[in-house]
């Protein structure tokens, strides 16, 4: 069976959005392809939102004009950066095998905010993949998300974040 | 990985029986930079939390719960596994097409050359009904031609048989061939076909080859194994 991205559930006015911060001089770390700068977006160019095996948990999805968003993942820790990236094929099975040769692929990078960043926070698991999800907020546009976060169970692990560089495109 | 489990649940629990130290933040991104600093080449064994769990026989809801993998330290892991691992070995340690195999190398091919059947090259050539001649022509050119691929294993080539039907190559083999890429050896792409794979309902990709509707994405899955950063 071919596993499609979940679609998010329809958007209804009373939708309770839960909203995070991420502070100016947050320090993020981010694993990632040499091909782009530490700070840079992937553009995530032709690549379809609905081949499961595209992107990442949150990419590849168009804005409105079908151009798709560039994104970047980054995690509070070098920890939730890794499973959101380098480990994130890993099969959720009892001790899988992971290829080392295949850490070579990424580069790391230590990120700071500089500027305070309004992130949409997904608090119930069943939520919390899906590439429908950063489309949500374009009706609310006047709340200029940046990204999203799911925040592990046990917060000691750290925080993910995705963040879109879709708020400028929006508010033109 | 039998001694790696154990292992693992010793080095980490003392602390969780004080109370769920077993994410230790100095603990893992210590793991990660030695990871990245290792003169490790292959495998590297993680463990989910459910695994660690069971295996620490703890009311282990919490531990469960955690969605996440286990980084090991290699250095403790491969202190450990040495010693169990050391008398199994195969008498070869050249399997890895020029470099030296590690411990838990050599137990991942090992496993691979239990569960997986392999022909031989003369063993391609009486399944694809071809002459005696020159046993190994077929298995060769096949080979040269990107449809079929081996594994060195004991000095030896071995095709597992997943990639045949009715003695010929799988036409989906060759496609998976090329987008995992000139550069993967023999064992990288025995990896990608037998690692079971989220995207397959954690099925391997050797088993859904029969799958006409699978193909595209397996194909998919092939780039994406070959270029794992690209999308980051």
């Amino acid at each position: 069976m071919i596993v499609l991205c979940p679609a998010a559930p329809t958007v209804r006015g009373d939708l309770d959005v839960a909203l995070a911060e991420l502070k100016s001089g947050s320090e993020l770390v981010r694993f990632h392809s040499p091909a782009y700068q530490g700070n840079a977006f992937n553009p995530n160019t032709g690549r379809k939102m609905e081949d499961a095996a595209a992107g990442a948990r949150f990419s590849p999805f168009p804005d409105p004009r079908g151009v798709n968003v560039p994104t970047t993942y980054a995690g509070s820790t070098q920890l939730a950066s890794a499973l959101e990236s380098v480990f994130h094929d890993v099969p959720h099975i009892p001790s899988p095998s992971y290829p080392v040769s295949k850490l070579s692929h990424f580069v790391l990078s230590r990120l700071r905010v500089r500027r305070a960043l309004k992130i949409l926070e997904l608090v119930n698991p069943q939520l919390r993949q899906s590439r429908r999800w950063p489309r949500l907020p374009r009706r609310e546009a006047r709340l200029r998300l940046s990204g999203v976060t799911s925040r592990s169970r046990l917060t000691s692990i750290g925080s993910a974040y995705w963040l879109g560089a879709w708020s400028r495109q929006r508010t033109r | 990985m039998p001694a790696g489990i154990k292992v693992i649940s010793s080095s980490l629990e003392s602390d969780a029986q004080l109370g769920g130290g077993f994410v230790r933040s100095q603990y893992y991104p210590a793991d990660l930079i030695a990871l990245f600093n290792s003169n490790w080449n292959e495998v590297l064994l993680v463990m989910s939390g459910e695994e660690l769990a069971s295996s620490m026989k703890l009311p282990g809801a919490r531990i469960a719960d955690l969605r996440v993998l286990l980084l090991v330290s290699p250095e403790e892991f491969l202190r450990e596994s040495a010693a169990t691992l050391t008398e199994d070995r195969p008498p070869s340690n050249a399997d890895d097409e020029g470099g030296s195999a590690n411990e838990l190398t050599v137990s991942w091919r090992k496993a691979f050359m239990r569960d997986v059947p392999t022909w031989s090259a003369d063993e391609v050539a009486e399944h694809g009904g071809y002459g005696a001649k020159n046993k190994s022509a077929a298995a060769n050119r096949w080979t040269k031609d990107g449809k079929i691929f081996s594994v060195l294993y004991g000095g030896k080539q071995y095709y597992p048989q997943f990639q045949f039907r009715h003695g010929e190559p799988r036409p989906a083999v060759a496609r998976i061939l090329r987008a995992l890429g000139d550069e993967a050896t023999g064992w990288d792409r025995a990896f990608f076909f037998a690692t079971p794979n989220s995207y397959l309902d954690d099925a391997r990709p050797m088993d859904r080859l029969n799958d006409k509707s699978t193909e595209e994405l397996l194909v998919q899955l092939a780039r994406r194994h070959a270029n794992p950063a690209d999308i980051f």
